[in-house]
C-alpha cells in the first residue's frame, strides 16, 4: 500500500538522521557523515514533493505570469536556500540565544508560515492587477485600432511584458522562503540537542538541494504547460495577450484566496501553541 | 486554464500542512499472561521508542549530564509515562465476547537501552477480571501523534502452546490518511483518529 511506504520511508530518514548524528557524537566517522547527508539529500527531495515548499504557489504562477523558465528556476532554488538559512538562523537563534526549546521553535516557525501565507495573498492581488492593467491596455488599443489610428500590435504585448521586474521574483522567493521546511527545523533542532551543529547545518542545507531540485522539476513542468496551453489558444499576439491577461486575473484571485485562507488558518494554531494539548508521553519534554 | 487552476486549488487544499502526523515511532511486542484455564489476566508489554524520542528525552532525563540515559534515569521516565499514561488506559484497548475489558492498573515497569540506543519500556497491564479467549486487542495513541505496531516478526509470545495469535494490519480509510497528513505538529489530533490506524490482535485458545 502507498500508504505504508510514504510512512515506512519517513520513518527510516527520521531514524537514518538520528542515528548517524548519534555516531557522530560519539567520536564519529566518515561514513556516519556520509549516511547523514545522504539521507538529508534524499529526504529533502521526497519532502518537498509534500506541502509547504511553494510547489503550487510557483506553479500557479508560472502558469499564470508568463514565467520563464530561468526566472522559475531561479525562485525555485533561491527560495529553497533561504529556507535552509531561516531554519539554522531560526533555531541556533532561539536554542543559543534564548535557550529555548523545540516547541517554542516549531511556535516561532508556525508565525514565519502565516507571513508566508500573507505574502502569497499579496503576490496573488499583484497578479490580479497586473492582469486588469493588462486587458484595459489591450481594449484601449483595440480601440484605438477601430479607430483606424493605424497602430501595431507590437505595444501591447511589450508594454504588460516591461510591466515585470525584479520585485515580483523577490517577493516570490521571500514569501515561500521565510517559513522554514519543517525537516529542516527537526534536523537543525536535533543537531543542537546532540551538540552537532556544523553536522546539522550541513544537512540543512543539502536538505535544501533535494527541496529545490523537486520544486525546481515542478517549475519546468508548469512552465512547458504554460507553453502548450497558449499554442492551444492560437499563436496570434493578440489573443496570447488576451490569455496571459485572463490568466492573471483569475490565476491571481485564486492564489489570493489561497492565501489568505491558509494565513487564517494557520494564524490561531501559531497563537495556541502547543499549550492546547499534552501528549501523555510527552510531558516532560521541554515545552 | 480555468481547469489547470482549479486543479491547482484542489492539490493546494487538498495537500494540507507543514507537518503530518505522526511524529515518532514505536514498536511493540506482547506476552499474555495466562490462568491455569487459558483465561487472560494481563498483557505484558515492550514498547520500543524510536531514536528520536530517545535523543528528546536526553535533556530532561539525563540528571548527572553524562549525556546518556542510566538505569535510574530511565526509570524515571518510565515510571512519569507509565503514571500519564493511566488515564489513557496505556493505549491499550481490549475486547472479548464483544465487550470491552477494563484495563485495571499497570505494574512492573522497567526500562533500558537496546542494543541499537533505543529506549525500552516493559510493563503489564492488569485487566479488572480474567478473559476468556478469543481476545482481541488494539494499541495505539489516540492522537495519532506517535504511530504504533507490533514488531515486523516474533510479537506475540504465547507461553501456553495451544493457543494461537493473529494480527490485521491497519487499512485506514484514504480520509483518514488525508486527515493525518492535514494535521501540524501542534495541532489536536480529532478524536480518536489513531484507531483507524491501529492494528488488531487476536489471540485464541482452545
Amino acid at each position: 500500500m502507498i500508504f505504508d511506504v510514504i510512512q515506512d520511508a519517513q520513518r527510516v530518514f527520521h531514524d537514518q538522521i538520528a542515528s548517524s548524528m548519534n555516531i557522530m557524537r560519539d567520536g564519529g566517522s566518515w561514513a556516519a557523515g556520509a549516511a547523514l547527508i545522504t539521507a538529508s539529500f534524499l529526504y529533502g527531495i521526497l519532502h518537498a514533493a509534500g506541502p509547504g515548499h511553494g510547489k503550487v504557489i510557483v506553479a500557479g504562477y508560472m502558469l499564470a505570469d508568463d514565467g520563464s523558465l530561468r526566472r522559475g528556476l531561479v525562485i525555485t532554488g533561491l527560495s529553497s536556500l533561504l529556507q535552509a538559512v531561516v531554519a539554522v538562523v531560526l533555531v541556533l537563534g532561539l536554542f543559543y540565544g534564548l535557550g529555548i526549546a523545540r516547541s517554542q521553535t516549531e511556535l516561532m516557525a508556525a508565525w514565519f508560515e502565516t507571513v508566508s501565507f500573507a505574502l502569497v495573498a499579496l503576490i496573488g492581488s499583484a497578479l490580479f492587477i497586473r492582469g486588469v492593467l493588462a486587458l484595459r491596455l489591450k481594449h484601449g488599443h483595440v480601440h484605438a485600432h477601430d479607430c483606424g489610428c493605424g497602430h501595431n500590435h507590437g505595444p501591447v504585448v511589450a508594454d504588460i511584458k516591461n510591466m515585470r521586474g525584479i520585485g515580483p521574483t523577490v517577493a516570490m522567493i521571500v514569501s515561500i522562503g521565510i517559513r522554514p521546511c519543517s525537516g529542516a527545523l527537526l534536523v537543525m533542532f536535533f543537531a543542537c540537542i546532540m551538540g552537532e551543529i556544523t553536522a546539522g547545518i550541513v544537512a540543512t542545507f543539502v536538505m535544501a538541494i533535494g527541496t529545490g531540485i523537486t520544486t525546481g522539476a515542478i517549475a519546468v513542468a508548469a512552465a512547458h504547460s504554460r507553453r502548450g496551453l497558449l499554442k492551444l489558444v492560437g499563436a496570434s499576439e493578440p489573443r496570447i495577450a488576451l490569455a496571459s491577461a485572463i490568466a492573471k486575473i483569475v490565476g491571481g484571485l485564486l492564489i489570493c484566496a489561497l492565501g489568505v485562507m491558509f494565513a487564517a488558518v494557520s494564524a490561531p494554531s501559531a497563537t495556541q501553541g502547543v499549550a492546547a494539548y499534552q501528549h501523555p508521553l510527552m510531558h516532560h519534554h521541554k515545552q | 486554464m480555468m481547469r489547470w487552476l482549479l486543479a491547482l486549488a484542489v492539490l493546494l487544499l487538498g495537500a494540507g500542512r507543514a507537518e503530518a502526523h505522526p511524529h515518532e515511532w514505536l514498536d511493540f511486542k506482547i506476552m499474555p499472561q495466562f490462568t491455569k484455564d487459558g483465561s487472560i489476566t494481563a498483557l505484558r508489554e515492550t514498547w520500543y521508542f524510536d531514536s528520536f524520542y530517545t535523543e528528546l528525552s536526553l535533556p530532561d532525563f539525563d540528571t548527572n549530564k553524562n549525556k546518556k540515559l542510566d538505569a535510574d534515569e530511565l526509570l524515571a521516565l518510565a515510571r512519569d509515562n507509565i503514571s500519564n499514561l493511566k488515564d489513557f488506559d496505556y493505549f491499550t484497548s481490549v475486547t472479548a465476547g464483544g465487550q470491552k475489558v477494563t484495563i485495571s492498573h499497570a505494574d512492573d515497569v522497567t526500562s533500558h537501552l537496546s542494543a541499537d540506543k533505543r529506549i525500552v519500556l516493559e510493563f503489564t497491564v492488569h485487566f479488572k477480571t480474567p478473559v476468556k479467549t478469543p481476545l482481541s486487542y488494539s494499541i495505539y495513541d489516540p492522537s495519532y501523534y506517535i504511530e504504533m505496531k507490533h514488531f515486523k516478526e516474533g510479537a506475540i509470545t504465547l507461553s501456553k502452546e495451544d493457543c494461537t495469535s493473529s494480527i490485521t494490519r491497519s487499512n485506514p480509510d484514504s480520509v483518514y490518511i488525508a486527515l493525518a497528513k492535514s494535521l501540524d505538529k501542534n495541532a489536536v489530533a480529532p478524536e480518536n483518529l489513531g484507531i483507524n490506524f491501529a492494528e488488531k490482535a487476536i489471540i485464541t485458545c482452545p
